[in-house]
């Protein structure tokens, strides 16, 4: 479970994300949607421990991300909207790196690796430098270096950008099982059709206030999510 | 002409800040700044000083315009190495060049900004050498506004040669390298091999530099031997000849015409190929069969990973391991040849002197290796040089001080083992007391290990995390300058150390040990409390 409690994060004298709170249960898929800038990137990273934040607090299954980070971490895949990997390296030298950071056994990550990379048909690149991969390819290296280590939590931040329909149609699946496990998936998306169909819940931020949040079906009634977004903004304009 | 400007002014843009469309002139651009006017008027100031003794010298015999010979060769001979490797990054690596070649606009035209780029940073560069050189002599002689018409030409004429120079042997490099599959291993080889190639060659014209000092009517004639511009300038400084300047003028200007029309045919191709992937290998069904999955605790996957980011980068390899290389080259040339090196190093020294010199051996060694330390900066770019990829380890299950700790054990298992080889080859060659081997082990462990914190310290506080080239971290960032600049200051100091307490026996060399060891357990106090906060601010 994720717990956002009162989130305020400012740059400079911008608040990006001001004064937000809302709660991802376990087994639940979460969509997190807003217009660009709106503040969804700040919130993932400081769910995930990148950034800090300026007050309130995060708890990862009643933990605080701030006083409980290395606990927090180990809990949570993350996938970035852009897969900056470490280039240099080859997948297989990257996905052990991550293997290593979360200790996870050497049979374990072997059973997984090969089981996600055949699922994303990247087993026969896994030898390859990074930097040769197209930019669908990196995205799958990091999503199978975030679904190797079995988390608890995946936070994924514009998950399918790049990834070609196959993978997509993968990505979707597995988030389903995942779910069915009881695990805890929240991601941002500007795919709405994707998170209309996959998600239990969602949030829609705007200028770094959440406007909505609530069950899927609560929160778009008889419309289309699409539609609801739309109105939002169109309301937060006037 | 819009195109060009437009795109000159977009390639600039990224690495001068002054020059960014959004900045402003207000306080914080300032301060950032001040840090590197201070850190230029330093440099300048010390070479200055160099200067200012000789050029005394030569007055009373006439021959104060060697000082504007000397001025001039050493910018040179700087601009032509940094041509080499600083042309990998501006010329074929710039992050914007996929950008760039998709726009339409001419291959010569993107060639011919990024050469405007390199010689911008190399006239920079050379700046700091020959002002210094120009304020001595007019000190000493009688300027006028001629002298300095002729010198403005001349600041903006000296890189333009050697940074050619430079850009063809880093052309040749590129093509070499781009046909090996491990291709920034081969780069790395080479441009290493080049490197102690000019050091060498540098030492064994020492009987030049003896001619150009001993033998001062006839500088001219043997500087325009080797580089016609500097001989021209200086003939013209003393008289106008309407065919020598315009002579002067084209020598290195057609170079650069003919360089951005020649090469910016082939331009595109090179690269274009060494952007391309490697060559795979066909692979075969069941490859994936073979991977290895093997465990390592986080420190060495963190290690293996500071590694590959390094040896990855040839700028970033080549920048830092200049130091190391001098120190191999300096401890070879001790251990054969004390009296030989001490003789290389200082023209004027007596017989008696040297054999005094000889008992000061392994302290002179002392002091070479804390040069050596100080100045070779790994850690300086450690954190800038993760770029994006910072977002990785930041969400990693993993403690910063662990984080932090890798790049120092990085580091250090790169500088320590050369260090320590050169130890025993000097150990072995020169007869070394019981206390100095003590002071040389501990030196080689500490200095290196002060360098690290300490430079990871000064990235920590002025990370780039936005380069758009590893040269801009390595070469071009506040934090390596800082670093590198406080390494030869922290070097004069113990230098100065060194030899004061020389005088007081050796077991005094102990005592400038623990005040080694102490600094370093300041740094690593100060890394503890600041450096793990300030990692966390840090956002890419």
């Amino acid at each position: 479970m994720v717990e956002i409690k009162n989130l305020i994060k400012s740059y400079g004298d911008k608040r990006a994300v001001d004064d937000i709170s809302f709660t991802v249960n376990d087994g639940e898929i979460f969509a997190f949607i807003g217009h660009n800038g709106a503040g969804k990137t700040t919130t993932i990273k400081s769910i995930v421990g990148i950034n800090d934040f300026d007050s309130g607090d995060i708890l990862i299954n009643g933990k605080s991300i701030r006083k409980n980070t290395i606990d927090c971490k180990k809990q949570i895949a993350y996938v970035p909207d852009n897969p900056d990997l470490y280039e240099n390296m080859k997948a297989i030298d990257y996905i052990n790196f991550i293997c290593d950071m979360y200790e996870v056994p050497e049979d374990v990550r072997r059973e997984n690796t090969l089981k996600y990379a055949k699922m994303l048909e990247m087993e026969d690149n896994l030898k390859d430098v990074i930097s040769s991969f197209s930019h669908g390819m990196k995205q799958k290296i990091a999503l199978i270096s975030a679904l190797v280590h079995e988390p608890n939590i995946l936070i994924m931040d514009e998950p399918f950008v790049g990834l070609d329909p196959k993978a997509v149609f993968d990505m979707k699946n597995i988030m389903k099982e995942m779910c069915k496990e009881g695990k805890t998936i929240f991601f941002s998306t500007h795919i709405l059709d994707v998170a209309e169909k996959l998600c239990d819940r969602v949030a829609i931020i705007k200028n770094g206030k959440i406007v909505k949040v609530g069950n899927m079906d609560e929160i778009k009634g008889d419309e289309s999510l699409e539609q609801v977004f739309l109105e939002l903004g169109e309301n937060n304009n006037e | 002409m819009n195109k060009f400007f437009s795109l000159l002014r977009a390639v600039m843009s990224q690495d001068m800040e002054l020059l960014k469309y959004r900045a402003k002139a207000n306080a914080s651009s300032l301060s950032k700044l001040l840090i590197p006017i201070m850190l230029g008027a330093l440099i300048m100031f010390s070479i200055g000083s160099m200067f200012l003794p000789l050029a005394i010298e030569f007055q009373k015999t006439e021959s104060t315009y060697i000082i504007l010979s000397f001025s001039t060769i050493l910018p040179v001979l700087l601009a032509f190495m940094e041509g080499i490797y600083k042309s990998q990054s501006i010329l074929f690596e710039a992050k914007d060049t996929e950008l760039l070649f998709s726009l339409p606009i001419s291959k010569r035209l993107i060639l011919l900004t990024r050469i405007i780029k390199l010689y911008s940073f190399q006239f920079l560069y050379s700046l700091l050498f020959f002002v210094p050189g120009i304020v001595v002599y007019a000190l000493h002689e009688k300027t006028d506004a001629y002298f300095y018409v002729i010198t403005v030409i001349m600041a903006l004429l000296l890189p333009i040669i050697p940074t050619i120079i430079g850009c063809i042997i880093g052309f040749i490099v590129k093509k070499v390298s781009s046909k090996f599959k491990a291709r920034k291993l081969v780069e790395i080889v080479l441009m290493v091999s080049l490197l102690s190639i000019i050091m060498l060659l540098s030492m064994n014209s020492k009987g030049t530099y003896e001619s150009l000092i001993t033998n001062s009517s006839n500088i001219n004639n043997i500087i325009k031997t080797y580089y016609y511009p500097i001989g021209a300038y200086v003939d013209l400084i003393k008289e106008f000849d309407l065919l020598k300047f315009l002579t002067w003028v084209l020598v290195s200007a057609i170079p650069f015409v003919l360089f951005v029309l020649i090469a910016g045919k082939i331009y595109f191709g090179l690269v274009s190929k060494s952007k391309e992937n490697i060559k795979k290998t066909a692979k075969q069904s069941g490859e994936y069969n073979n991977l290895r999955f093997k465990q390592n605790n986080k420190m060495i996957a963190l290690i293996k990973k500071e590694f590959s980011r390094y040896f990855s980068s040839t700028v970033y390899v080549i920048n830092t391991i200049f130091g190391l290389v001098l120190l191999t080259i300096a401890t070879i040339a001790l251990s054969l040849n004390f009296e030989g090196a001490i003789n290389f190093m200082a023209n004027d020294i007596s017989r008696e002197e040297i054999s005094t010199l000889n008992v000061l051996a392994p302290k002179v060694y002392l002091v070479i290796v804390m040069a050596m330390s100080f100045m070779t900066s790994i850690t300086s770019s450690a954190i800038s040089i993760e770029g994006k990829t910072f977002n990785i380890s930041k969400s990693l299950p993993v403690a910063t001080e662990k984080l932090l700790f890798a790049k120092i054990l990085m580091s250090n298992l790169i500088t320590i083992p050369v260090i320590i080889i050169c130890d025993i080859i000097f150990c072995i060659s020169v007869n070394v007391g019981i206390i100095d081997i003590v002071a040389i082990a501990v030196t080689s462990f500490v200095a290196p290990s002060i360098a690290a914190i300490f430079g990871l310290l000064v990235n920590l506080k002025f990370p780039k995390m936005d380069a758009s080239s590893d040269t801009e971290i390595v070469k071009q960032s506040m934090s390596s300058m800082i670093s590198v600049f406080s390494g030869i200051i922290l070097a004069v100091i113990f230098f100065v150390i060194t030899f004061i307490i020389a005088g007081f026996g050796d077991v005094a060399i102990l005592f400038e040990m623990a005040l080694l060891c102490m600094l370093l357990l300041i740094l690593w106090l100060i890394l503890k409390r600041y450096g793990k906060k300030r990692y966390k601010e840090i956002e890419a």
